[in-house]
């Protein structure tokens, strides 16, 4: 069975550790409407795990006397995160494998309830599975499919999903309309109502092109009686029958509202792996061309690079707009190392672009790399 | 600068089995990793697609690379009254004649005159149907020793020339690290060229 989603538990935790940890994961999938071991995967000291590529994949490492490595060598060369944990028991760094010690650990207190949560959020964000995180933006021509979009809205709100209907053909402001363009260069998926007069009403060539140009996906619902563009022909598709949907009311039916539900969780968990994985890939391919290597990805996807020069630098990759926080977020999740934030150009506004080669030009080193050009960036490393 | 042939289509429903094993997902994530991998190094020459092609002028855009110098688009004549608008935008479109009013005699045509490119120094496939197959026979047939890549995880006729031709022999069929495959596979290619 193939999940959404894939975690694991390696390493040597307690049983009580891993009845926590089980209990708090289940708790947060339930407000997300995934279950474990349906939609979401979990294994628990297996002897090797082996993730699918095409789905966002995490673990976490208990550390301990004769705890099994399982493929530990294979995940971190495959940039999958894999978070130490140390606890009460066991907080030795010298009962991590060599290869786990220049990650970030993560403390789990045994004595504190709190214990499980901390770590069960952080194996939650390395596959996107924060409510922050899930972001999508749905777009529809509003005299074709208002109700349909209201009642999307309202599922996938339920779901715990960051929601923005871009209502187009309403009277907009310019800054409306500027909104709608930052919300959608960070969503994930844009949830595509495709109505029979929607799509060349709505999308310029040149506007579609750079939504994938950013590597957004988009899911089509396509409509009775609707002809799709060739234009959306990389859309992940779907077509509404004559039942889905209440000629009269424009309302769907509650089985076809849950069906694009899991349909856009499905198309959200992929375009999350593919790029973070393409993304982390970019900043090895720098780090090694320039003689340093990438020794492993950990909480908050924080990836560890050791510079030619033998000095530690991790980098928090951005697959969406990096927020003006992101930084502190950085220095916040490695206090004593040195850190800078990773963000794909590719898709960005001019804008965004120009932002972030201005604050680049504030901080000396540079803290806001581009993945395009991050072995310049890595070659000109000073602390 | 090389120039290096792109192949990619999305495959549709009712032409044959190729949507079978496609993932329209992945074809657009690998046709974007390949430009931002390739782009400012070599020209890139394709038949465009109209979900694909507004893509490659925002990566240009992006990585501030002339569009109009960096990729060059064939276009048969034959679909003349079908051109996209955007055609008249840029320069770099070249037009094929059309043959006979023949729809099958005028693609090859166009794929001739594209494939027999002397500065074509490598090829890529990307999803695809059997147009992508022709593609690739002509391809072999003008540059017997060039270098082939067919990404086989978006699926199409593209998985189908990596596992009946050998080339998946020693691929991953399920990796989606684009960008990897595409640094190893142009870094490789251009160390073999000048050894």
């Amino acid at each position: 069975m193939t999940f959404l989603y894939q975690l694991a538990v390696l390493g040597n935790p307690t049983t009580a550790q891993i009845n926590a940890l089980t209990e708090r994961i289940a708790s947060a999938l339930g407000t997300l409407s995934l279950r474990m071991e349906h939609e979401v995967g979990w294994e628990v000291s297996p002897t090797a795990f082996k993730p699918h590529p095409l789905y966002p994949s995490a673990a976490v490492y208990f550390a301990g006397d004769h705890a099994n490595l399982a493929n530990l060598a294979e995940l971190l060369e495959r940039g999958i995160p894999v978070i130490p944990v140390i606890s009460n028991f066991n907080q030795h760094q010298e009962r991590f494998p060599e290869i786990l010690r220049p990650l970030n650990r993560l403390k789990y207190d045994d004595g504190d309830d709190g214990g499980a949560e901390i770590i069960a959020t952080a194996l939650l964000a390395c596959v996107g599975l924060l409510p922050q995180h899930r972001r999508v933006f749905i777009s529809y021509r509003r005299d074709e499919a208002a109700e349909a979009a209201s009642q999307l809205f309202e599922a996938l709100t339920a779901r715990a999903f960051d929601v923005f209907l871009d209502s187009y053909g309403a009277a907009e402001t310019q800054e409306v309309e500027a909104l709608s363009w930052q919300r959608l260069y960070n969503s994930d998926v844009v949830l595509m109502l495709d109505t029979p007069s929607y799509f060349d009403h709505r999308w310029t060539s040149a506007e579609f092109g750079r939504v994938l140009a950013k590597g957004i996906s988009v899911l089509r619902v396509t409509w009775p009686n609707a002809t799709p563009s060739l234009r959306s022909s990389t859309a992940s598709k779907t077509e509404l029958s004559a039942e889905d949907i209440d000629p009269e009311s424009g309302r769907m039916s509650d089985d076809a509202i849950a069906r694009l539900c899991l349909l856009l969780e499905a198309v959200r968990s992929q375009n999350h792996a593919v790029r973070s994985v393409n993304l982390i890939s970019s900043i090895r391919i720098a780090i090694e061309t320039v003689g340093g290597k990438m020794l492993g990805v950990s909480s908050h996807k924080a990836v560890h690079l050791q510079l030619p020069g033998g000095e530690q630098l991790t980098v928090y990759p951005t697959v969406g707009v990096p927020a003006p926080f992101a930084l502190q977020d950085a220095f916040s999740y490695s206090p004593d190392k040195s850190v800078a934030v990773v963000y794909d150009p590719v898709g960005l506004s001019q804008q965004s672009v120009r932002h972030l080669d201005w604050l680049q030009t504030q901080a000396q080193p540079a803290k806001w790399i581009k993945a395009t050009e991050a072995s310049q960036q890595f070659k000109q490393w000073e602390h | 600068m090389g120039a290096i042939f792109l192949s990619a289509c999305i495959p549709v429903t009712n032409r044959g089995t190729y949507h079978e094993t496609a993932n329209p997902f992945l074809i657009q994530c690998a046709v974007r990793e390949l430009v931002i991998a390739v782009i400012r190094q070599h020209k890139i020459i394709w038949g465009g697609h109209p979900a694909i092609t507004p893509m490659l002028w925002s990566i240009c855009e992006d990585l501030g690379v002339d569009y109009a110098d960096a990729v060059v688009l064939y276009q048969s004549q034959f679909f003349e009254d079908v051109y996209p608008e955007e055609n008249h935008k840029f320069r770099n479109v070249i037009y094929t004649d059309a043959v006979s009013e023949n729809r099958e005699a005028s693609l090859l045509h166009m794929r001739k005159q594209m494939l027999s490119r002397e500065d074509l120094t490598g090829a890529v496939f990307i999803g695809g149907m059997e147009g992508v197959e022709t593609e690739h026979e002509i391809f072999k047939y003008y540059h017997p020793h060039a270098s082939v890549l067919p990404v086989p995880s978006p699926g199409g006729a593209a998985l189908t020339l990596a596992l009946d031709h050998g080339y998946g022999t020693h691929m991953d069929l399920d990796d989606i690290d684009f960008a990897r495959l595409f640094h190893t596979h142009f870094a490789y290619n251009v160390n073999h060229l000048t050894q």
